[in-house]
Parts: C-alpha cells; sequence; structure tokens
C-alpha cells in the first residue's frame, strides 16, 4: 500500500497553514508514522524556518524536478526524529517552477520511503494550490473562525469537489477564541461546520505558545504548555484513525445568577 | 446599566449578536458566490 498523501490547505493566507503542517508532522512522526512534509509555497517558503530547519537546506524540489539533485539528496531530517523529513521550497523561483504532473511524480517516488507525504499548501487558487493538490487524495482544511477565512475555504472545498479524483476533506478550526465564542462575538465551531459542510477533524485554540515555539524553532506539540499543541497531537491521532473525542471549549454557565448575567451582557 | 436600558431589554426584541451577524453576512455573500461559479 503506497503513502497517504494530504495537502494542508485554506485559501486565504495566514490562517496557519504552515504552522499546521510542521506540527502535524512532527506529532505523526512522535507516534511512529514516517512522515516526509513537501512546502509547495515555491517562492514563499517558511516550513524550513518553522521546523527550525532553515539553515540546512542545500538542494530543494526544483532541482529535484530540474535533475540538478536526487531527491533523497534534497530531503531534510529532522534534527530529533529519524522519521521526519522535510522536502524544501526555493525561495527565488515562482510557483510555475514545478507542474503538477512533476508534483505527482515526486510524490510517487517519497511513497517508497514515508507512510504519510504532507504537503503544505500555498495560499491562493492559482497554479501554487494546483501543484500541492495534484498528488493529494486528502485535504485538511484550516480555517479560523472569522468570515473572510470561511468564505475562502468554501472556494476550496467547492474546487477540490471539482477534481476528477474524489478527495476526503477534513476541517480544522484553528485560533479559536472560547471567551469570544462563549460571549457569542465569535462563530463557534459547529456554525463554521454547519456552513462548509465537511467532517470536523480538529478545533486549535488562539495560543501564544504557538508563537513562542516558532520563534524558537520549535514545535508546539513538543511542548507541554501548549494548549494547540494539545488540540494539534489529537488531530494526528484522529487523522491515524484514532478516536479521540473533542473536548469542550470551556464550561458551561448553568447557574441561576450565570444565566441573569449572560441575558443582561448581550449587546 | 440605566432602568431604560433593563426595561429595553426586558421588552424590546434583543440585538443580533456579532456571531449572528457574521453568520447572515457568510450565508448571504456564499449564496452569491456559489450562484456565480460554473456549473
Amino acid at each position: 500500500m503506497g503513502a497517504r498523501v494530504i495537502v494542508v490547505t485554506s485559501g486565504k493566507g495566514g490562517v496557519g497553514k504552515t504552522t499546521t503542517t510542521a506540527n502535524l508532522g512532527t506529532a505523526l512522526a512522535n507516534l511512529g508514522e514516517k512522515v516526509v512534509l513537501i512546502d509547495a509555497d515555491i517562492g514563499l517558503r517558511n516550513l524550513d524556518l518553522i521546523m527550525g530547519l532553515e539553515n540546512r537546506i542545500v538542494y530543494d524540489i526544483v532541482d529535484v524536478v530540474e535533475e540538478r539533485c536526487k531527491l533523497k539528496q534534497a530531503l531534510i531530517r529532522d534534527k530529533k526524529l529519524n522519521n521526519l523529513a522535510l522536502l524544501p521550497a526555493p525561495q527565488t523561483r515562482d510557483k510555475s517552477a514545478v507542474t503538477p504532473e512533476q508534483m505527482i511524480d515526486v510524490c510517487k517516488e517519497l511513497e517508497n520511503d514515508f507512510d504519510i507525504i504532507l504537503i503544505d499548501c500555498p495560499a491562493g487558487i492559482e497554479q501554487g494550490f494546483q501543484n500541492a493538490t495534484a498528488a493529494a487524495t486528502e485535504a485538511l482544511i484550516v480555517t479560523n473562525p472569522e468570515v473572510s477565512s470561511i468564505r475562502d475555504a468554501d472556494r476550496i472545498v467547492g474546487l477540490l469537489e471539482s477534481k476528477p479524483n474524489e478527495m476526503k476533506k477534513f476541517l480544522i478550526v484553528n485560533r479559536i477564541r472560547p471567551e469570544m465564542v462563549k460571549k457569542n462575538e465569535m462563530l463557534n465551531v459547529d456554525d463554521v461546520q454547519d456552513i462548509l459542510g465537511i467532517e470536523l477533524i480538529g478545533v486549535v485554540p488562539d495560543d501564544e505558545e504557538i508563537i513562542k515555539t516558532a520563534n524558537r524553532g520549535v514545535l508546539a506539540v513538543n511542548s507541554e504548555n501548549s494548549i494547540a499543541g494539545k488540540a494539534l497531537m489529537d488531530i494526528a491521532k484522529r487523522i491515524r484513525g484514532e478516536k479521540i473525542p473533542f473536548p469542550p471549549l470551556f464550561e458551561e454557565d448553568n447557574g441561576f445568577v450565570d444565566k441573569i448575567k449572560k441575558w443582561f451582557s448581550r449587546k | 446599566m440605566s432602568l431604560i436600558n433593563i426595561l429595553s431589554k426586558l421588552i424590546g426584541k434583543p440585538e443580533p449578536t456579532s456571531k449572528d451577524e457574521a453568520k447572515n453576512r457568510l450565508r448571504l455573500v456564499l449564496l452569491q458566490d456559489r450562484s456565480l461559479l460554473p456549473p
């Protein structure tokens, strides 16, 4: 059986695709899977930086497809996990440097050595999106619970559905703020899922640890203090087929006084 | 909170929350987006 090829996409930029890809890859490798991460964001690479591997790049995916090196030469092994590798993107080329067919070929070659191929898709719906999704059979659609992000995610769902090959689609609601949801000032997970109509695989709370870990080039899934890291680890387990319940975002206020307070705090 | 505010809360229809407004606006815009796409 070949490797699972999973693309992490969103449509909108800045919703947390790269951070999600890096953390899920690390979490899956921690769980024993052989994982390779592909940075498909040619010209705007960042997965190397989030992984803390930016100083180790010699070759990239364009060097591979233009046959300046072997695929194995371009792969960068993680500092701690032997079963985790990164195929970086170049920083000085544009999205047209790779074609969807070449991406499929690269993934086919990687399938021999890995269980899971996780592709970090660039923002937008142009060539970079076409490349990143060409070989994938599963998609993790990352969205923030706000209007522009959900609108773009809906467009992505439509584009993935129009592809000839069937693709399983899963929703990750990222950077949710429980206190805002509690006060009815942010869309809740059910609202987002209801609008997008795809299966939910994870809810990641907004967490300062994500910024702190990224600053250091380490991963939130390896931090004991990170609530987002815990949520991302749960997603990795669900990707592997484990039945992990979704924890409540916040404790419900059930007391009479709380209900009165809530009622009077409505705008 | 003034007495008038309390009375208006008791009698009047509550204003939609920002979440409700987001939901309503999204439903409309997605309906329009989807209708504009080629079949």
